[in-house]
């Protein structure tokens, strides 16, 4: 299918592009998302409005602050490619690489991916499809396709960048046409699959930043797939712990482990992530977290692998991102 | 940028005079916003050497250099092009000479119907900018946004390591691909 | 010891490797003419739905439409069904029986504007109660999909041989299984493109992403109702078949009928999603078997009952459900056999020929239940794989005799890398993941026949400066059939591969040809080719021998030149000879011609199985590691190997490439692939969510050759690219089996299905049995959908 018609506006700054919004508008990133989708007729904006010519929205740099300041039109593979050539950021880089393929992470943008449409079987399909099966939810419509008479939505937000994000500890900011505020990133979700993103749409993701990791922090991200590369998240987990020293007996202080591809919105789990805190981290303690997160997950049959199999795995991906974090 | 508004029996069509520079050259194209840089590549400019695999960014068959990165030409708009250097199939040989990627990937033997081998080997070529001299994950990792149903990518990996130790043997191949990452294009003005 | 050849056997790169490397080639997608419109088809959201009315004429009065066609302009052809009437319209008529099935079509400007206008098309449908599986399909009372076709049976095949019951009773061990195997893919990337351009003196050329052009010559006059001598058919490089781009399908014949109905070019090209829901998949398949052996190993009998859901149309789904029964009786001596299959037609997308077409299916089962089987009764599976091999100069019970056979040194030689592997892989270095090694065998064909004409024909230009020109009615699809054709007249005619052009395929002049299917065009093709080339080297020696004062029969070609043997200084270069040749008296024109089809080969009997099918069978052992990851179930394979008797390879290197191609599409097919329905719609149809193996999921493919000659095969040749993909899944399945244990019944084996084997739960190792939907995953119940 061709792309449906629109116009494309290339905005060359934050305020113009925000002035361009409005009804029948999107804003275009890197584009690997919105335009599958359009050429599935699920979006047909009249207007698309490009955000990759803004100067400000691009970059990664280090903050003074010692932090790290990611521009939101900046590629997944800029930002990958930055950070692993800073050790104390790489293993972002690694958890970036987990992402899509190569290609399309030179297309595929930071601030795409956490404004990234949430996806379900029943949603992410040809028009013929809707001929038959009708809109549902998500598109206007009053039935949900993937559980029987709900009636709420259940699409999920299948992006890699937002657990690892909210495990370090990142904001976002976003620029409106009432100014800039600054939010953490899980407050970009807005937890309905219909409507995941919690952004006006008059309003852009600028940058995300990650607060200066404390000494000694740990991260790992793993993800659930079927193929090694391509292939969306069936279930992601993210710990980001900080601990009192180097090597294999230190002890987590502060710790933030965080659940993707798992429902509607990446959830931080608080709860898992203070059972940790003051404990060397093994492998064991995946059974004690488990639960924490099993409950937070909203998995339903609307993906490539069966829910039940999802919410196995969450102990799987916890016990091996605490392996990783052993040091 | 010049902006010719054409009136015709579609109702209004809006299509923009845009100057695209592939393969070291520049092409006046008239486009319509929405259309992809695959669609315009082949069907106005006559590379067909980029080829429609999915349309849908999850085969790589489409893929071009674009400023040296490889990226699929079916998710990016031809409006959005401008002003940047494409690559494609079409832009590597030089003076009539294969690059050494597209001899080795014709000597071991890593074509088959041939289909997956444009976007194969931009997808290498982009790699052998970056990373001279790969490991076997890394060109695996590399080539794994690029399907092939024929091969098995057995020979794919070994045509890519081939090159690259070609390459690092022949001192002579580094202008070209200096030429292949700058921007060789005057700087176009932007979209509408 | 073998003779020494010069362009055979060796490491070739292929004819149209550079042109292809450098982006020149052309494939149908790739050609526009002056003046050309773009067509689309509209498709039926429906898996069973009837047709009572189609309005076009909004669509038709949308400017820049030059053409909307339904089944109204169409003399209403049915295609498919060798050997009986086919029952496959190009556009629906009365009724649309699967999601995807074409209703109508249209012609524009661009592909935009027909877009457009197949939106603004009303179709209205009365939606009928569809069948989606084999099983209910066959209740009594079900819907039917063809009226003709009482319990929706598309065909029946009965082979038996032996006494099947009485053996049993004989034997110490039985065995009963059943096994399920995916709808799957065939996965080309180049998605179907056509391309027609009618003249008004009534002839029709045609460009199109055809696997066997003749296929559509035939069908389209048909369709058409026009001269075959009037349809001209002309190939452009292809971007894969594997079976799936056979048949003559509604996008060529849309192309061709709608630039009838406009006085312009037409290229319609499908979109991948459509290619992936709308055409072709392979027969999943339900195998009940039964198989009993003696306490030492030996195999005395196999009984099986199959069900291949056929999906809506018949296509030449009698020769697939035919193999599918015959080729229980390779690749092991099987004394008494019966194999009763059912063809069912559902509202699904038609099954057809896939790599391996039909025997990846069976083998699969039967090659995994031998292991099962070896392992109860305390036997090296490859010991009794040896014991029971079919030898040269057996006849099976259905009458395949097999000549050249090296099964058993390919066992041998897949022991010996077993063995190999074992001290070579170290064990897992954590305990969560678990290395196993698993083997399989299997015999294919080399062409089998499916129609009278069964010939393949070659044409030979020499061009004045010495080049070769060669053409033949068998399309390149990529397996590089225009390389080791160009090798074998190369070698006939004493000249290098580089002077031989391979000429793209034109129906005008080149010979009709069955097309590319069942692994014939080496074999069959690669002897018309010989014939030819020998044909030129006669009447070339005739004027060498003149020059030379000597007789033709003493003259030798090799180098690029021809002498007289024992004296390679008394000659004359090739293309001085051809001048000579040309230029001498009134000159000759040197052009040859051959033609090929090995004789005795039966027509097949679909009924009962019987019958020789093919000049040369060829063989092979597979042999595949992998480590299981006991936590998540994914597999990961580490290596392949292919101990295979393809007779005399042509090309090594090619034939590497068609192992490995082969290999890592099974590795997809064992673990990842399948089309997943829901109520008869597809739902993966994307290379997203229909998992093809990448390049982080190959490995490193090993492959022996055993040394036979083959009789009749051109210098010795046999079948090299399609019976690789049917012990692959068995030997995989058995090598996840040498790790954990369990014995997979239904492939894809899903990372889900390996947690709830390893959990003790069933669901995954055991065949779907109440449901028999088989490619469902979890979902939504079975009994929602749309209304
Ligand atoms: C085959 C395939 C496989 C994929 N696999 C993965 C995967 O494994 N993991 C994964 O995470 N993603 C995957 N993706 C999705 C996608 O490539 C990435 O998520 C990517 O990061 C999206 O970024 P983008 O810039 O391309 O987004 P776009 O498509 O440009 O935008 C996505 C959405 O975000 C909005 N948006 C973008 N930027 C902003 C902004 N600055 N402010 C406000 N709104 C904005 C857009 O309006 C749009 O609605 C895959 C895509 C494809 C086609
Ligand atoms: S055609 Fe662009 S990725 Fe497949
Ligand atoms: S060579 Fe055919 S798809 Fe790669």
């Amino acid at each position: 299918m061709s792309l449906p018609r629109f116009t494309y506006t290339a905005a060359t700054s934050v305020e113009e592009a925000c002035s361009l919004a409005g009804s029948g508008t999107m804003f275009l990133s890197g584009g690997t998302d919105l335009l599958v989708s359009m050429k599935q007729r699920i979006h047909a904006p009249a207007r698309l409005v490009g955000l990759a010519g803004i100067p400000e929205l691009h970059g990664v740099a280090e903050t003074q602050a010692g932090g790290l300041r990611i521009g939101a039109a900046t590629t997944i593979t800029q930002l990958a490619e930055w950070a692993l050539t800073v050790p104390r950021w790489s293993a972002l880089g690694d958890a970036a690489l987990k992402t899509s393929s190569p290609l399309l992470r030179n297309t595929g943008t930071v601030g795409g991916n956490l404004c990234l449409d949430t996806r379900c079987s029943f949603y992410n399909q040809p028009a013929i499809f809707r001929a038959r099966w009708g809109a549902c939810l998500k598109l206007g419509g009053d039935v949900c396709h993937a559980v029987r008479r709900s009636t709420t939505c259940h699409a999920v937000y299948s992006g890699d960048l937002a657990g690892p994000l909210m495990a370090w500890g990142a904001t976002a900011t976003v620029a409106g046409p009432a100014g800039t505020r600054t939010l953490p990133v899980e407050h970009l979700f807005t937890g309905d699959g219909a409507r995941p993103c919690a952004l006006a749409s008059d309003e852009i993701l600028v940058r995300v930043e990650l607060p200066q990791p404390p000494p000694y922090a740990r991260f790992s991200y793993q993800k659930l797939r079927l193929r090694d590369s391509i292939d969306f998240p069936l279930m992601g987990v993210s710990l980001f712990a900080a601990f009192d020293g180097p090597g294999a007996g230190a002890r987590c202080r502060g710790c933030r482990i965080v659940l993707n591809a798992a429902g509607p919105a990446p959830v931080v789990v608080h709860e898992a992530g203070g059972l940790l805190d003051g404990a060397v981290p093994t492998e064991e303690l995946a059974a004690d977290l488990a639960p924490l997160l099993r409950a937070e997950a909203r998995a339903v049959g609307n993906t490539a692998a069966g829910a039940g199999y999802r919410i196995e795995m969450i102990e799987v991906l916890v016990r091996r991102a605490l392996r990783a974090l052993e040091g | 940028m010049h902006h010719a508004r054409r009136r015709g029996n579609r109702g209004h069509v809006t299509l923009n005079e845009i100057i695209l520079h592939v393969n070291g050259r520049a092409y006046a194209a008239r486009v319509e916003d929405h259309w992809t840089l695959l669609d315009v590549l082949r069907n106005q400019l006559g590379f067909t050497g980029a080829k429609k695999g999915c349309d849908q960014g999850s085969c790589g068959a489409c893929t071009v250099l674009l400023d040296g990165i490889a990226v699929q030409s079916c998710l990016v708009l031809a409006v959005q092009s401008q002003g940047r250097s494409i690559v494609t199939i079409e832009g590597l040989a030089r003076d009539g000479r294969l690059d050494p990627l597209q001899s080795a990937f014709h000597e071991v033997g890593a074509i088959q119907c041939g289909f997956c081998t444009p976007g194969m080997i931009l997808s290498a070529k982009a790699l052998l900018l970056r990373n001279p001299d790969p490991s076997e994950d890394q060109i695996k990792e590399a080539l794994s946004g690029n399907l092939c149903r024929c091969t098995g990518y057995v020979k794919i990996v070994q045509a890519v390591k081939m090159a690259a130790a070609e390459r690092s043997q022949a001192a002579g191949a580094a202008p070209q691909d200096v030429a292949l990452r700058a921007d060789p294009a005057p700087q176009a003005g932007s979209g509408t | 010891m073998k003779p020494d050849y010069v362009n055979i056997g060796g490491r070739m790169p292929r004819v149209d490797g550079i042109v292809k490397a450098a982006g020149e080639a052309m494939y149908a997608a790739d050609l526009s003419l002056p003046g050309m419109l773009h067509g689309r088809l509209l498709r039926s959201p429906h898996p069973h739905a009837r047709i009572l009315g189609v309005d076009t004429s909004a669509a038709a009065a949308l400017p820049d439409v030059h053409a909307v066609i339904t089944s109204r302009d169409t003399s209403g052809f049915l295609a498919g069904g060798i050997g009986s009437p086919g029952n496959e319209p190009y556009l629906a008529l009365d009724k649309a029986r699967f999601v995807g099935d074409a209703v109508a079509a249209v012609a524009a400007v661009d592909e935009e504007t027909a877009e457009r206008a197949l939106e603004l098309i009303d179709v209205q449908y009365e939606v009928l109660n569809p069948v989606l599986d084999p099983f209910s399909a066959m209740r009594p009372g079900a819907p039917l999909v063809h009226d003709d076709a009482p319990g929706n049976l598309s065909f029946e095949t009965d082979l038996s041989f032996g006494d099947v019951d009485d053996a049993f009773s004989t034997c110490d061990y039985v065995r009963e299984d059943e096994f399920e195997t995916a709808p799957i893919r065939h996965g080309f990337i180049e998605p179907h493109a056509a391309l027609a351009s009618w003249e008004t003196s009534g002839r029709l050329t045609f460009w199109g992403s055809k696997q066997s052009p003749y296929f559509t010559y035939r069908n389209m006059a048909k369709a058409l109702g026009i001269p075959m001598s009037r349809v001209r058919i002309v190939q452009p490089h292809l971007g894969g078949g594997f079976g799936g781009k056979n048949e003559m399908f509604n996008v060529d014949f849309c192309a061709a009928l709608l630039s009838i109905t406009t006085g312009r070019p037409v290229k319609v090209v499908v979109s991948q999603e459509e290619v992936l829901y709308a055409y072709r998949q392979r027969h999943p398949a339900w195998i009940k078997l039964k198989t009993g052996f003696m306490n030492d190993g030996t195999l005395v009998a196999v009984d099986a009952d199959i069900v291949a859901d056929g999906g809506a149309y018949k296509g030449i789904g009698a020769l697939s459900l035919f193999l599918m029964c015959t080729f229980l009786a390779l690749p092991y001596r099987v004394p008494h056999l019966r194999a009763k299959g059912r063809r069912v037609y559902t509202n699904t997308q038609p099954s057809c020929a896939m790599r391996g077409h039909g025997v990846p299916q069976v083998r699969y089962a039967a090659e995994v239940q031998l292991d099962m089987a070896a392992s109860d009764l305390g036997l090296d599976p490859l010991e009794v794989r040896i014991k029971n091999a079919i030898q040269p100069g057996d006849t099976t019970g259905n009458e395949f005799r097999i000549t050249s056979c090296g099964l058993t040194e390919t066992l041998v030689a897949a022991r010996d890398t077993a063995e190999r592997w074992r001290r070579e892989i170290p064990a897992a270095t954590e305990p969560h993941l678990k290395r196993g090694i698993g083997v399989a065998s299997y015999g294919y064909v080399s062409g089998p026949r499916i129609a009278g004409h069964n010939t393949s024909a070659a044409l030979i230009k020499v061009h004045e400066d010495g080049r070769v020109g060669l053409a033949t009615g068998s399309s390149d699809c990529g397996q590089g059939s225009s390389t080791v054709l160009s090798q074998i007249a190369a070698e006939v005619l004493g000249v290098r591969l580089e002077d031989v052009q391979y000429a793209s395929l034109d129906s005008e002049i080149v010979p009709v040809d069955p097309g590319v299917f069942g692994s014939r065009v080496t074999f069959i093709t690669g002897n018309a080719v010989k014939r030819a080339a020998e044909d030129v080297r006669r009447q070339l020696a005739g004027v060498a021998a003149g020059i030379l004062g000597v007789d033709p029969e003493d003259l030798v070609f090799r180098d690029r030149r021809v002498f007289v043997e024992g004296d390679p200084e008394r000659g004359i270069p090739f293309d001085r000879l051809v001048k000579s040749a040309q230029y001498s008296g009134t000159g000759m024109t040197l052009l040859g011609r051959g033609y090929w089809a090995p004789e005795g080969i039966d027509l097949p009997r679909f009924d009962t199985g019987m019958g020789n099918q093919s000049g040369a069978y060829s063989f092979g052992t597979q042999v595949a590691a992998v480590e299981v990851d006991t936590e998540t179930g994914r597999v990961k394979v580490l290596r392949l190997a292919v101990a295979h008797d393809c007779g005399q390879p042509i090309n090594e290197m090619l034939v590497e490439g068609q192992l490995e191609g082969s290999s890592i599409g099974g590795v997809g097919h064992t673990f990842t692939e399948c089309i997943q329905r829901r109520q008869g719609q597809t739902m993966n149809a994307s290379f997203l969510e229909y998992r093809m193996p990448t390049a982080l999921d190959a490995c490193p493919v090993e492959s022996t050759h055993t040394d036979t000659t083959d009789e009749m095969g051109p210098y010795g040749a046999k079948e090299a690219g399609e019976g690789v993909q049917v012990a692959i899944m068995p030997a995989l399945v058995n090598a996840v089996h040498d790790a954990i244990g369990v014995w997979f019944k239904r492939v894809p084996i899903t990372p889900e299905a390996v947690v709830a084997a390893l959990r003790g739960s069933s669901a995954g190792a055991t065949p779907n049995g109440g449901a028999k939907g088989g490619a469902d995953g979890d979902g939504p119940d079975e009994d929602r959908g749309p209304t």
